[in-house]
């Protein structure tokens, strides 16, 4: 027992130095829990394990024992671009990024109808380098947003049959946007931008949970928008010395918006073996509309800018099912279609999104009574000719997102 | 395996197609459109960053050869000339801080000292079978006349003597098409109207349109005659030109005591027809059709960047002192340019859809420059200096703005032969050079 609880710290202590990223659909992360990520992130009506902390905290008021739950998912995310005038090939430069779920739920006594939790989980989140010199190097060289939410939480049993939660979330964060600006000196070496802040915001996530019958389950959840505010960020220019006060480093304020996220569940239970899920997510990504930077000092050359996103409002539809071999073995499938919220003319390189299949798998094995190891592999791919009105960029962007997860389960 | 195979996402670049052209020998004849000129003198950074060089590069990927330039040595800060009639090199600008008669620091193109003397600008390059027929200053009928290099001409141009097969008898065409061309680049007619517009219209003069036309019908059936194939550059606005954009017509901004001064002087001579107020005014420039032979610039009339500016600020050019025709381009003269302007042009799209030849529609770049284009997240426009299109003479273009053209000429080539030839990537060239 001891050792295990070893293992659990260590896991933590790595997971706070992590960082948050992935693209999938806009910046959104759909890697929370890796037994529903083996079925595509759907099974909000599935109890099963804390993490429906985030996926609904209705259904969190039916898992019945005390437990301990973390995992990371770590993601390779790889984008090609050709330039359509010029053919010239790019390939993004990306870290591996580690979008993590952490989640502990108690019940004050065996018999309560209440559970108390807590989840610290990055649902946005991105990291994309493109390549020095690249042919959209004056759009954008890096940008790394990453969020990560603290929400404590509770979940009520109102009947036998009906749960519900409400939690409240804390969402930090930080963005870092570098790009190069066409001014060169005399050594050939061009101007460059670093936009560099601190945000944070906050928000809530309920939902309510509904045995329908003896099989069917079904699940309401709602996770609202949060405003992430840039306050006091940071904007360093790198120009040649005789254009220094046309570039003068100094304060900016921005913000981004995390939009609000609404989700029906079912769950499906053919027999002991076999359960099946599906989820609808509607996600309010028309809270995007602009990503404005306003500089606290502005000159000719330096005005605020404000450029145009226009995202629009989406669907994900997700399928999901899971099959128990036996005690220790459960083995998972599951198949996504997410459609962008990126209009044409307003695909940028930092987010080159694309309607996209997801394919998943999972597997569940329990080491001890108490201890029980989870893994998943996500795959998805997606292509996009793309124009965007404001950089003239032009041409087809390829992307490919790899992300195996592992979480460990503790009980009590 | 399969995790390094799935996270790496492919994309086919298309093959560049030749199409109806042939690549195999490539002459380009033409002027400064070319880009050989920059920051006011023929230079070798220039050279090699023109539009000759960088189509030349271009064509390469279908099977052209590489472009042979009568390169500038690089031991010469530059060959510039004010006119052909000049025999003082002057070097190539670069921008650094200048103080001005006022003692007021700012950014300004700076001409250093030259380090080539006339000889050396007309001492022969290596011979070779040049390929880059940029030839600064030739005009289009120019550009058919034998002896053009001959000192003992008077139309004589130093800058072909440089590198003319045969310095007292060649022409450019004939030199030109000593190579053999499969297919040329002809740019001809901007120097029919930049001299006359860069000197304020006080000396030089129109290429007058049936000159023109005669030139192009020549120089066109020459260059086809072997069933060569070809693509011909039109004529941008030079007024719209940073040269002649820079300094307002009302730039000259006065306070009450100028205000003063001015109206006692010109109160007494002018009848009322010259006033000034607090605040911008228009510049005061001789004319000699003004009822005291001098009459202050109108809304649309254009003061050049050959004014000398500390003589504006501190000794009362355009004011006191008004400014000699050559700094000044009248709204007459801007007129006649344009309008010549618009009939060449006329004739060069003809020549073209009579000859199946493709066509540049540099007027209409030049005129994107000029309203501000972005190019790959790249704004670029037409603004001395900051715009980063143009070069510091303000009158020829950076290597970017030669990219963007080149892309032009890619453009029209694609579409006249269904070639498919690629395009540069823009952002790979510099612009102004920042101290």
């Amino acid at each position: 027992m001891k050792n295990h609880l070893s293992i659990f710290k260590g896991l933590f202590i790595a997971l706070s130095l992590a960082s948050v990223t992935l693209k999938a659909q806009g910046f959104q992360v759909n890697l929370q829990g890796q037994k529903q990520q083996g079925m595509a992130s759907a099974g909000s009506a599935f109890v099963q394990d804390e993490s429906l902390l985030f996926y609904n905290p209705g259904s969190a008021a039916f898992v019945m024992k005390n437990g301990l739950n973390v995992g990371v998912s770590p993601t390779i995310p790889n984008t090609v671009y050709l330039d359509s005038a010029a053919q010239i090939m790019s390939r993004t430069e990306s870290p591996v990024s580690t979008p993590f779920a952490a989640y502990a739920l108690f019940s004050p006594k065996d018999t309560s109808r209440f559970r108390i939790g807590l989840a610290v989980y990055t649902p946005f989140g991105s990291t994309v380098q493109w390549p020095s010199e690249w042919i959209g190097r004056f759009a954008i060289t890096r940008l790394q947003l990453k969020t990560i939410f603290f929400q404590p939480t509770l979940s009520y049993q109102v009947t036998n049959r009906i749960g519900i939660g409400a939690g409240f979330v804390n969402a930090i964060g930080s963005v870092n946007l570098q790009k190069d600006i066409p001014v060169i000196n005399s050594n050939g070496v061009y101007g460059r931008a670093e936009l560099d802040g601190r945000a944070n915001g906050y928000g809530f996530n309920i939902g309510i949970y509904i045995k329908a019958t003896k099989q069917l389950n079904l699940a309401l959840s709602y996770r609202s928008q949060v405003n992430m505010k840039v306050k006091d960020g940071r904007a360093n220019f790198y120009v040649p010395e005789g254009l220094a006060p046309n570039f003068p480093n100094g304060k900016f304020t921005s913000s981004l918006p995390l939009p609000q996220v609404f989700t029906f569940g079912t769950h499906y239970q053919i027999n002991e073996k076999i359960n099946l899920v599906a989820d609808i997510n509607y996600v309010g990504w028309k809270a995007y509309d602009t990503l404005a930077f306003d500089y606290e000092t502005n000159t000719t050359s330096l005005l605020d800018t404000k450029s145009p996103r226009l995202y629009e409002n989406t669907f994900a539809f997700r399928l999901g099912g899971q099959y128990t071999v036996n005690e220790k073995f459960q083995f998972r499938a599951g198949a996504a279609y997410g459609i962008s919220p990126v209009q044409q003319g307003y695909v940028t390189p930092e987010t080159p999104d694309a309607n996209r299949f997801i394919f998943t798998a999972g597997v569940s094995y329990l080491i001890a009574t108490n201890l029980q190891v989870d893994a998943s592999m996500y795959f998805t791919q997606f292509t996009r000719a793309a124009i965007n009105y404001e950089s003239n960029l032009r041409g087809t962007f390829k992307t490919a997102v790899l992300a195996p997860g592992i979480s460990i389960r503790y009980q009590f | 395996m399969i995790f390094i195979f799935s996270c790496k996402p492919k994309l086919k670049e298309s093959k560049p197609i030749t199409g109806e052209m042939n690549p195999a020998s490539v002459v380009f004849i033409g002027g400064n459109g070319l880009g050989n000129y920059a920051d006011g003198a023929l230079n070798l950074e220039a050279q090699k960053n023109s539009v000759s060089n960088l189509l030349a590069q271009q064509l390469g990927l279908v099977g052209g050869e590489k472009l042979t330039q009568p390169l500038v040595g690089n031991q010469f800060n530059g060959f510039g000339l004010s006119s052909l009639n000049s025999t003082v090199v002057t070097a190539k600008s670069f921008l650094d801080n200048k103080v001005d008669c006022k003692g007021i620091t700012s950014l300004s193109p700076i001409k250093p000292n030259s380090n080539a003397t006339f000889s050396d600008l007309k001492a022969s390059v290596p011979s070779a079978s040049y390929t880059d027929f940029s030839v600064p200053f030739a005009k289009s009928y120019q550009m058919l006349l034998t002896g053009y290099g001959n000192p003992g001409n008077t139309y004589y141009n130093p800058f072909f003597e440089r590198f003319a097969k045969n310095k007292s008898t060649s022409s450019i065409i004939d030199d030109a098409l000593s190579t053999n061309p499969s297919f040329f680049v002809l740019q001809p007619g901007l120097h029919d109207v930049l001299q006359y517009a860069v000197n304020g219209g006080a000396s030089d003069s129109l290429t007058s349109e049936s000159r023109f036309n005669n030139a192009i019908d020549a120089l066109v059936n020459r260059l086809t005659s072997n069933g060569a194939k070809g693509v011909i550059i039109n004529v941008p606005d030079v007024t719209k030109f940073p040269y002649f954009n820079t300094i307002p017509y009302n730039g000259l901004t006065l306070d009450q005591t100028k205000v003063n001064d001015l109206t006692l002087v010109y109160n007494v001579i002018s009848n009322g027809s010259i006033s000034f107020s607090v605040g911008a005014n228009a510049f005061v420039a001789f004319d000699p059709s003004a009822p005291i032979g001098a009459r202050q610039l109108k809304d649309g009339e254009m003061v050049t960047l050959g004014t000398p500016l500390d003589s504006v600020k501190c000794n009362f050019l355009g004011s006191l002192n008004p400014f000699e025709n050559r700094m000044v381009l009248s709204l007459t003269e801007i007129a006649a340019i344009r309008t010549t302007i618009a009939a060449y042009n006329d004739k060069l799209k003809g020549v073209c859809q009579q000859k199946n030849l493709a066509l540049v529609d540099a007027f209409t770049f030049y005129n994107s420059l000029f309203n501000g284009i972005i190019y790959n997240g790249n704004t670029i426009n037409a603004q001395f200096v900051k715009g980063g299109a143009f070069s510091l003479d303000g009158i020829n273009l950076n290597p970017i703005g030669n990219a963007l053209l080149t892309n032009e000429c890619i453009k029209a080539i694609n579409k006249q032969y269904k070639s498919r030839i690629p395009q540069l990537n823009a952002n790979q060239y510099p612009g102004v050079v920042f101290p």
